[in-house]
């Protein structure tokens, strides 16, 4: 009995504290602490995005980059994603419920009730299949057209909210795929009544809609008061504008004319801490690349892609690129925290006496190393191909010449025409698994795989992976594909780095997907500062 | 003669030789100002610099690294000016930016030279026709934009240093023309070039021996500021990524492969900038120097 006497009474004290706490909470000086840590979603304000470039076009089908202020990023404030990637790699209902397989043939997609695009039409199933039907129509131009080809044949109705897919062949990547390659749904009236690309009208059943776009300067959009998920989004405004220049859309946004920007640590400087602003941390690990030609030239040789590994030293390039030190190189595909990395294959370390070695071998052979060096006139990157250039001439029987093209293009020069010998790209494929990207970069028909590298152990090796949904099974073909990576070199893996947002200090809700799109549904202005 | 004339006489006398004959002026050394010491000795040594750059003991070559990247200035010869974003030396590169830059001011001033005066000497000698066409040629180029000119050109040719060396030089023909053209009609009637001509000698001759060499002093003084303009020009180009092709340094170029850099290694541009500014006002004070000796010497005569 006195024990339970007692009880009571802390009880009432836990209770009498609680209320206390909860009193003090409400407070308004506390409450403005608190919202600082953990700060509820408002609704109401504006926010501007800065991205480098516009999109040409509102074609739902041109998905290319799900990277931070790209146009895909732009893209989905329109018409959202069907199926996102979270920032743990899962695939996760936007638009849709769900897009779950059993046996990673076929696939279901459950699309959530009373949703409408907004010229009032219904967000369906024939809606969905309309737009894949469109995107495996060469027609339509879409990049990945090869690709939804391969299975759009297997799609069914079921009823207005469910439609199934029956891949060819096993794919347990595939709603990873789509969520990469092809989540952007629009209104089917709104692309018939298109008699070309660039009459497309954006309507989607996006976040947003949009107001006006004035091409290659910026655009706003209002929230879409028929968004599904209400309340959000948050923001009552999202405007998008264009500086193509790094240094001017840094100073942009420290300055005030603009709530974020996407970028690189090493890009903000001191401007990471300068008054007003904060940064953000987009976690997920991207490497950066360069492609060898392996159509002609000097690559089409195996000793010539590692004679390249060999002969420059990928943290100081990396140094050179960035202007920071502490980098290592990375010694695989998958970064060293990936459930798929295997230390058993490395790419190899720089060694000067031994890519001389095969510097000179290849001149025996009657195949001069003589390279054209292809960058973008991107300050960094020219910077990136100067330092490269340098460590090529100290080699003997090597000469690297640089050729610096505008980033827009860049594509043409690299991918279209095969005119280089080694192609750098600026920013970092980004991918929370393993799929889509790594078969872009590496199967025979892969998008990204712009020098053309053709193995078949590798595409069997893909294959397997995408095949199964256990494991270990994944893991296995993947330590082969590290195999090849680290023998045959497929193209040029020289540093990893993750992305950061440069964000006002009261930008809140930040929510990346993907390759770091940010889920702009989420975003919010904060009433105090909510970023550090 | 009396006491007090012949005091008067020793007086003048005196006086008479305490001013320099202008004979002897000419032969003296220049009484230079401190800054215009500076000025002569700062073109001096750069000019030297500049020859001698690939026999100066222990400078690292230019495209080749000497430390790592962006290192602020060091007490080290070549470490004086720091290390650029690639880890070379920043003094190396200025001083063989300053040999690029140099040559090709130095070749393009030649060419506009002698073209220019040639043509202007013409214009102010035979007037008409020839006169007509010259000014044409100098408004025409006064009224475009330098760097516009040099562009087009470059867009045609590519970008190279004899590209660069004919189309600085094309820019400053037509300023050379029309000094020489004014030189030449303000002597046309002077006595020595009207006892030349009554004695037969050939419009070759009068030009040549009678003319030109009393342009030249005119010439001398505008030639610096000229050659300054021509080293702003060329660094702009060079700025733009239009000038020398990298990785050969210039002074231009180095400025704009560190633009980017500024907010986080500010002295990466210093070295190239104090090579622009110091080489610019220098010739620009050796060009006010040289023309105020010449005001001197003609208010003498």
């Amino acid at each position: 009995m006195m024990y339970r006497m007692k009880t009571s009474r802390r009880s009432r004290l836990a209770v009498l504290g609680g209320s206390l706490l909860l009193a003090l909470a409400a407070a308004p000086g506390l409450a403005t602490r608190a919202g600082a840590q953990t700060p509820a979603p408002v609704s109401g304000g504006t926010m501007t995005i800065i991205n480098g470039s516009d999109i040409t076009s509102w074609d739902p089908a041109v998905t290319s980059g799900t990277f931070p202020g790209g146009p895909m990023d732009v893209l989905d404030s329109v018409y959202g994603f069907l199926v996102y990637i979270d920032t743990e790699g899962k695939v996760t209902g936007g638009m849709a419920e769900s897009l779950t397989s059993t046996d990673a043939v076929n696939w279901t997609l459950k699309l959530r009730k009373g949703v409408t695009f907004s010229d009032g039409s219904a967000y369906d199933a024939d809606a969905v299949k309309f737009n894949w039907d469109r995107a495996a129509d060469p027609a339509t131009l879409a990049p990945t057209q090869g690709w939804v080809s391969s299975w759009n044949k297997g799609i069914s109705v079921v009823d207005p909210l469910t439609l199934t897919v029956k891949l060819p062949t096993a794919n347990a990547n595939f709603a990873a795929q789509v969520a990469e390659l092809a989540p952007f749904i629009a209104s089917p009236a709104a692309l018939k009544a298109a008699e070309k690309k660039t009459d497309i009208k954006p309507v989607g059943a996006g976040a947003f809609v949009l107001q006006t776009w004035n091409q290659g300067v910026g655009m706003t959009l209002t929230r879409n008061p028929k968004y599904w998920d209400q309340p959000r989004p948050y923001l009552e405004t999202l405007k998008f504008a264009v500086i193509p220049e790094t240094n001017s859309r840094i100073a942009t946004v420290v300055q005030g004319g603009a709530t974020m920007m996407a970028g690189y640590m090493f890009q903000f400087g001191n401007n990471a801490t300068a008054p007003g602003v904060g940064t953000v941390k987009v976690p997920m690990r991207g490497i950066y690349r360069a492609y060898f030609n392996q159509v002609k030239g000097p690559f089409t040789d195996v000793r010539a892609r590692e004679a390249f590994y060999l002969a420059i030293d990928r943290a100081r390039l990396m140094q050179a690129l960035t202007q920071t030190g502490g980098y290592k190189p990375p010694k695989s595909f998958f970064g060293e925290a990936s459930p798929w990395f295997d230390p058993a294959y490395a790419l190899p370390a720089a060694d000067p006496k031994k890519a001389q070695e095969l510097f000179n071998a290849l001149k025996a052979d009657g195949k001069p190393f003589d390279i054209k060096v292809v960058t973008y006139t991107n300050s960094d990157l020219k910077r990136l191909g100067a330092y490269v250039q340098q460590v090529l001439s100290a080699y003997d029987n090597v000469k690297a010449t640089l050729v610096e093209v505008e980033q827009a293009n860049h594509p043409t020069r690299c991918k279209t025409q095969l005119d280089f010998d080694v192609c750098f790209e600026g920013g970092v494929v980004v991918s929370n698994g393993a799929e889509p990207v790594i078969s872009n970069l590496m199967s025979s028909k892969g998008s990204f795989n712009w020098g053309q590298y053709k193995s078949d152990a590798m595409d069997a090796a893909l294959a397997e992976a995408n095949s199964t949904v256990d494991p270990a099974g994944i893991k296995a073909a993947y330590a082969k594909v590290q195999k090849l990576v680290a023998t045959e070199y497929p193209f040029y893996i020289f540093g990893e780095e993750t992305r950061f947002l440069l964000v006002r200090n009261n930008t809140g809700g930040v929510v990346p997907s993907n390759g770091g799109i940010l889920q702009k549904q989420f975003l919010f202005v904060c009433p105090d500062v909510c970023v550090k | 003669m009396t006491a007090r004339s012949q005091d008067i006489k020793a007086q003048d006398l005196e006086a008479a030789s305490a001013l320099p004959a202008p004979a002897t002026a000419r032969l003296r050394w220049p009484r230079l100002k401190g800054f215009e010491w500076f000025a002569f000795g700062f073109v001096a040594l750069l000019i030297a610099a500049a020859v001698l750059v690939d026999v100066i003991p222990g400078l690292a070559r230019p495209n080749f690294p000497y430390g790592d990247f962006s290192q602020p200035p060091e007490w080290s010869l070549n470490g004086l000016l720091g290390t650029d974003p690639l880890g070379r030396s920043i003094l190396s590169r200025v001083l063989h930016g300053a040999r690029t830059t140099l040559g090709i001011v130095a070749v393009a001033t030649a060419i506009a030279l002698a073209i220019g005066m040639t043509a202007g000497m013409l214009a102010g000698f035979y007037r008409g026709p020839v006169e007509r066409a010259v000014d044409l040629y100098a408004n025409t180029m006064a009224s475009l934009p330098p760097i516009l000119v040099i562009l087009a050109l470059i867009a045609v040719v590519g970008n190279s240093v004899l590209t660069m060396m004919l189309a600085l030089g094309i820019l400053d023909i037509g300023v050379y023309a029309r000094i020489a053209k004014g030189g030449v009609i303000a002597q046309n009637d002077r006595d020595y070039v009207l006892a030349a001509r009554a004695m037969g000698a050939s419009d070759a001759r009068i030009l040549a021996r009678e003319i030109l060499p009393n342009l030249v002093p005119a010439l001398t003084a505008i030639v610096p500021p000229l050659v300054a303009g021509l080293i702003i020009t060329e660094g702009s180009l060079s700025f733009l990524g239009y000038g020398i092709p990298p990785p050969a340094p210039s002074w231009g170029g180095m400025i704009a492969s560190s633009t980017d850099l500024l907010s986080r290694f500010p002295l990466l541009v210093v070295g190239p900038i104090l090579a622009i500014v110091l080489t610019v006002y220098s010739l620009n004070t050796i060009g006010d120097s040289l023309a105020r000796r010449l005001n001197d010497r003609n208010r003498n005569l």
